[in-house]
Formats: C-alpha cells, structure tokens, sequence
C-alpha cells in the first residue's frame, strides 16, 4: 500500500527534471561570462523561468513523498483494520450498565409519524388536445 | 365536490402530508395514488409520488386515492388520504353537435 500513489507522474517529472537541471546550469555559466548587458537580461529571465518551472516540480516531487510517508505510518497503524478493544469485567460491565440506562431513556420518546394524507386537487384545466 | 368535464383535467394534483399535530411529516418511499374508477379518472404520479396529473376519462363520479407508509422504519404503517367526489361531466367538446343522415339507396316502390 505504501508504494508510490503515481508512479508514472513521478518519472515524467523527473525526467522534466532532468532536462531542466543542464539547461539551469547551462544558462547561469552563461550569464557569467563577458556578454552584452541586453543579452545577460535575456539569459537571466529564461534561467529565472526555469528555475521557477523546477521549483514547481519539485513541490510536486515532494507531496508525492509526502504521500508515500503518510502511507506507511497509516500502514503501520493497521489500516484499515480496527481491532475490538478489550476491557476489565468491571469496566465492561460499566459500559453495559449504561448503554441500559441510555435505552431506558430514549425508549420514552417516539417519533411522531404522519398521520394525515390531504390531497388538493387544484384547478381544473383544458387538456392540451382540448386547447 | 369538484366539478370538472371530459375536455379537461387537474394537471397539479398536490399532496400534504401532516402528523396528528398538523406538521409536516415525511413517510417511507413514494406515496402511491390510485382511482376509484379508472373509467372516470385517471391518475399518473410524479416520481416523488408528492404531485400527480388526474385525467378524466368519461363522465361520473370517482375520487383519487392517496396510500403511504408512515413508519419510517422497517416496519409499515400504512395511511390513506382520498380526495372529494369528483364530478365528471361531457365536455362541449366531447358532446355530440353534429348529426349525419344516410338516406341509403333509392329503390322502386313495389
């Protein structure tokens, strides 16, 4: 159960990743070296936007994790099992003592039931052949 | 008593239904309608069962019938709710208004 809940998203975004990373990497060594103002402005804004595209990947990535993490502490507390839980005599008994009381007290109210069916016929009008 | 005519129908047939307080009160399902006398009046439920079309058929008295089980439980209680008399009467356009002769044949006399 604590596999991951996507797979196939998970290695399309990698790959994703994986092409953005060199181009990342790419872009920043550019800006880098001797160039003209105008083209370090234009080398900025496409290393700016992928590195915005990767960002989001990776938060996409991470709530997959996430996913999977929570997946396996729900696991590991028995899901979806839900076992019985055992008392002491004393304590059970308790427990049955009032459950009476609480029958005792609820068996004083009924439900109030319909009782009554009017039917209102309305006005009459033509038929529509008759129209 | 209601009055109606073979040309026309009661199209919103609507049903109350009440507890002994005069609250409103639900039941189990859809109500079922029926008639007194199908040869005088039809009657066609909506899904709900809570409104229904009333068609008249031929002219007479019949009434519509309305049964539902209160108990909203496992359990049937069943009710009954029936409406007034209703009168049916020949509509003008159902009553006869013309008359056709057929003279037959011409034959000699003997």
């Amino acid at each position: 159960m604590a596999d991951d809940p996507n797979p196939t998203l998970r290695a399309e975004l990698l790959a994703a990743l994986s092409v953005l990373s060199p181009q990342i990497r790419g872009l920043d060594d550019l800006a880098a070296v001797s160039i003209s103002p105008e083209l370090r402005d234009a080398v900025s804004k496409q290393s700016a936007s992928r590195k915005h595209r990767r960002d989001l990947i990776q938060a996409v990535l991470d709530s997959l994790d996430h996913v999977v993490s929570a997946l396996r502490l729900l696991e590991q507390d028995d899901y979806p099992e839900l076992p019985g839980i055992t008392l002491v005599q004393s304590q059970f008994g308790e427990l049955q003592e009032e459950a009476g009381d609480l029958r005792a007290a609820v068996a004083i109210f009924k439900a109030e039931i319909a009782a009554n069916l009017a039917i209102n016929l309305g006005t009459p009008a033509d038929k529509p052949s008759a129209a | 008593m209601a009055d109606i005519n073979t040309d026309q129908n009661f199209p919103a047939v609507t049903l109350t239904i009440t507890n002994a307080s005069g609250a409103p009160a639900a039941v189990d399902g859809a109500p079922v309608w029926a008639t007194s006398d199908a040869t005088i009046l039809t009657v066609t439920a909506a899904a709900d069962g809570m409104s229904a079309l009333v068609s008249t058929v031929a002219a007479g008295t019949a009434r519509v019938s309305v049964t539902a089980d209160a108990d909203l439980g496992a359990g049937v209680s069943t009710i009954t709710g029936v409406s007034e008399d209703v009168n049916v009467t020949v509509g003008p356009l159902s009553q006869a208004s013309v008359i056709t002769f057929g003279f037959g044949t011409p034959v000699p006399k003997v």
